[in-house]
C-alpha cells in the first residue's frame, strides 16, 4: 500500500483546470521530487493534499484512507504535514513557541516536545534564535524553522513546497542535509521546487506536471531528458 | 522555564502585586464616591481582561464586550425580577448565557476576519441592545430593571470584585500557561498555518469566544447586582470604546496592561468629568498614539525601562 495515492484529482478555478486528473502514488520511504512550470498546478495539488482546497473530483489516500475533504488540522493529525511556498511563521511567538506549538498540536506532552524542540533547534543552526519572535528572524531562517515544525512529530509524509526558494545557501544546505538525513532513516517526502540541482542530487524520482496533468513521471534524470518537459520548460520545439 | 514562559509568569505576578495595592487602598480611601469610582474600574478590569483574551491573545477583534456584560446582568436581573431567583443562582447562570450565546456568536463569526468579524460583532451587540430595550413588557425597556443587592456594605463589593478579579487572573495565567496558551496565540499570527500544523482552529477560536464571553457575563451580572440597576445602557457601544482604550493603552496581549488600563481609564474619565465631556476624545487620541507608536502599551513602556536599569 503506498503512503500518498492521489488518483483523478482535478479542481477548476472558472474555466481554468488547475489540476487535471493527476494520479500518482508515493511509497513509503521514498523522497520525490514535483516539477513544472509556473502555473502548472504544483502548489494546488499540494493545497488539496493538505486540504486547504477540496477536489472536484478525485481521491487523495493516506496509508489507503482517504483524506480529501477533510480539514487541514485533522490531515496533520492523520500525518501528513507541510510547508507553504510563501513562509507561514506565528510571527510573534518566539522560535521555540513555534516548534513547541506543532508539538503540542500532534499530541506531544510538554516535556516530550521541548526536548524535541531542543534537539530541532541545534539540528537546524535556531538555538541562537530560540527566544527571538519569528518574525525577527531572517527569512532563511524562518524557512528553517517552518521546516522544523514539520518534524517535531516525524510525519508519515513531508510535503515542502519550494523549500529552498531565496535561501541563502548555507542554511539550504542545512535542510537539504537534514532532508537527506532523514530519508536515509526512512522519512517520505514530496518536494515541490524549481531547482533543478537540488532535486536531481536529493530525489531518485521526479514528477512533472505541465498545465495541471502529469506529463512525466520516472527516474529524476530520466524526467529531465524527456522532450515533452523540456518543451514545456521552454516551449516549442526544443533541440 | 523558557522565556515566553517567564514573561508571563512575570506579567502575572506584577498583576498579583497591583491587586493587592488595589485591596490597601480602602485604608486610605473612605470616601463612598471613590470606592465606588474604583468597583466600576474592576467592572471593566473584568470586561478587559476578557476581551484582551479574544482580541489580545487569539487576535479576534470582536466589539461585544459590553454586549455579554449586558446579557449577563440581564440573565440575574431578569431571573430575581420575575422568578425571584437568588443572586448565588443568578450569577452562575449569567456566566452560562453569556457563555452559550458567546459560543454560538464565535461560531458564526468563524470564517469571519478582521473588519469583517469587528463589523458583525457590532451588529450582533446593537441588535442585542435593542431588543433588550424594545422588548419592554419583558424587560422594562429602558427604564431597567430593580436587582437586589448582594451586601449592605459598599466595602463588601470592593473585595468581592477584587477576589472575582484575582481568580479570573489566575485563571488566564493557568490558561496562557497551557498548551491553549500557544494555540491561542498561533492562531491569532495565521490561522491557516496553525491548522496546517494540526492546531484544532474552530475548537480553539470557539473556545475564546466562548471564555470572553463568560467573563463578561460575570462581570455584568456582579455589576448589576452592585449597582441594582441593569439597563440597557450596560451594552452601548460607548462601552466597549472603553473596553478598547483600557487594553490598548494598558498593553494588549498581556496579563497585566489591561487590567492597569481598565484602572487608569476608568479614575482618570471619572477626574476629566468635571471638565466635560471631553474624556473620550483624550482615550480616543492615546488610543491612536498607542496603537501607533507604543504596540505594547503602557507594560511595554514599563517593561522597557526596568530593562534599561537592569542592563
Amino acid at each position: 500500500m503506498s503512503c500518498l495515492a492521489i488518483a483523478g484529482v482535478s479542481k477548476s478555478f472558472g474555466g481554468l483546470r488547475a489540476v487535471d486528473g493527476v494520479s500518482f502514488a508515493i511509497d513509503d520511504g521514498e523522497l520525490v521530487g514535483l516539477i513544472g512550470p509556473n502555473g502548472s498546478g504544483k502548489t494546488t495539488l499540494l493545497n488539496i493534499a493538505s486540504g486547504h482546497q477540496p477536489p472536484d473530483t478525485g481521491s487523495v489516500l493516506l496509508d489507503g484512507k482517504p483524506i480529501h475533504g477533510l480539514k487541514p488540522e485533522r490531515i496533520a493529525q492523520a500525518g501528513l504535514l507541510r510547508m507553504f511556498q510563501l513562509t507561514r511563521v506565528f510571527r510573534r511567538m518566539s522560535a521555540l513557541d513555534n516548534l513547541l506549538t506543532a508539538g503540542r498540536a500532534l499530541g506531544l506532552a510538554h516535556a516530550q516536545a521541548a526536548a524535541r524542540a531542543g534537539q530541532l533547534l541545534e539540528e537546524l543552526a535556531l538555538e541562537r534564535v530560540r527566544d527571538l519572535d519569528a518574525g525577527q528572524l531572517s527569512g532563511g531562517q524562518q524557512k528553517l524553522l517552518e521546516f522544523g515544525c514539520c518534524f517535531m512529530v516525524p510525519p508519515r509524509i513531508a510535503l515542502l513546497d519550494e523549500p529552498f526558494a531565496a535561501v541563502h545557501p548555507a542554511m539550504k544546505e542545512i535542510m537539504a542535509g537534514y532532508v537527506r538525513a532523514r530519508h536515509a532513516a526512512g522519512q517520505t517526502f514530496l518536494i515541490v521546487s524549481h531547482d533543478m540541482p537540488v532535486i536531481v542530487e536529493l530525489c531518485p524520482r521526479t514528477v512533472c506536471m505541465n498545465a495541471g496533468a502529469v506529463i512525466a513521471d520516472e527516474a529524476t534524470r530520466a524526467v529531465l531528458s524527456d522532450p515533452v518537459v523540456i518543451e514545456a520548460y521552454l516551449g516549442g520545439e526544443a533541440a | 522555564m523558557n522565556r515566553s514562559q517567564h514573561r508571563i509568569t512575570t506579567e502575572f505576578w506584577w498583576s498579583l502585586a497591583f491587586l493587592a495595592a488595589i485591596a490597601l487602598v480602602p485604608l486610605a480611601v473612605s470616601n463612598p464616591y471613590w470606592l465606588g469610582v474604583l468597583i466600576v474600574s474592576m467592572y471593566f478590569a473584568l470586561l478587559a481582561v476578557g476581551w484582551n483574551l479574544l482580541a489580545g491573545y487569539t487576535g479576534q477583534f470582536s466589539l461585544a464586550p459590553a454586549c455579554f456584560a449586558m446579557i449577563g446582568a440581564y440573565t440575574t436581573g431578569l431571573l430575581a425580577y420575575h422568578l425571584k431567583v437568588a443572586p448565588w443562582l443568578g450569577i452562575p447562570a449569567a456566566i452560562f448565557v453569556a457563555a452559550v450565546i458567546g459560543m454560538t456568536l464565535g461560531r458564526i463569526v468563524m470564517r469571519l476576519r478582521g473588519p469583517y468579524l469587528a463589523l458583525t460583532t457590532l451588529s450582533f451587540a446593537e441588535i442585542m441592545r435593542l431588543v433588550i430595550g424594545n422588548s419592554y413588557e419583558f424587560t422594562r425597556g429602558d427604564l431597567g430593571l430593580n436587582v437586589p443587592g448582594l451586601f449592605e456594605a459598599r466595602l463588601a463589593y470592593y473585595y468581592l470584585f477584587l477576589a472575582v478579579l484575582v481568580a479570573v487572573q489566575a485563571g488566564l495565567y493557568v490558561l496562557m500557561r497551557s498548551k491553549a496558551g500557544l494555540y491561542l496565540q498561533a492562531i491569532r499570527d495565521d490561522e491557516v498555518a496553525a491548522a496546517s500544523r494540526g492546531v484544532d482552529v474552530v475548537f480553539w477560536k470557539t473556545a475564546a469566544f466562548t471564555l470572553s464571553a463568560a467573563a463578561s457575563g460575570l462581570a455584568g451580572a456582579l455589576y448589576g447586582h452592585f449597582s441594582q440597576l441593569v439597563s440597557p445602557e450596560l451594552g452601548l457601544l460607548l462601552q466597549t470604546g472603553l473596553v478598547i482604550c483600557m487594553v490598548v493603552i494598558g498593553g494588549i496581549g498581556s496579563l497585566i496592561g489591561p487590567l492597569v488600563g481598565a484602572f487608569l481609564v476608568y479614575v482618570s474619565s471619572e477626574m476629566l468629568r468635571e471638565v466635560g465631556g471631553i474624556q473620550l476624545i483624550v482615550f480616543s487620541l492615546l488610543v491612536i498614539i498607542f496603537a501607533r507608536f507604543f504596540r505594547e502599551g503602557l507594560w511595554g513602556l514599563a517593561k522597557r525601562v526596568l530593562q534599561r536599569r537592569t542592563a
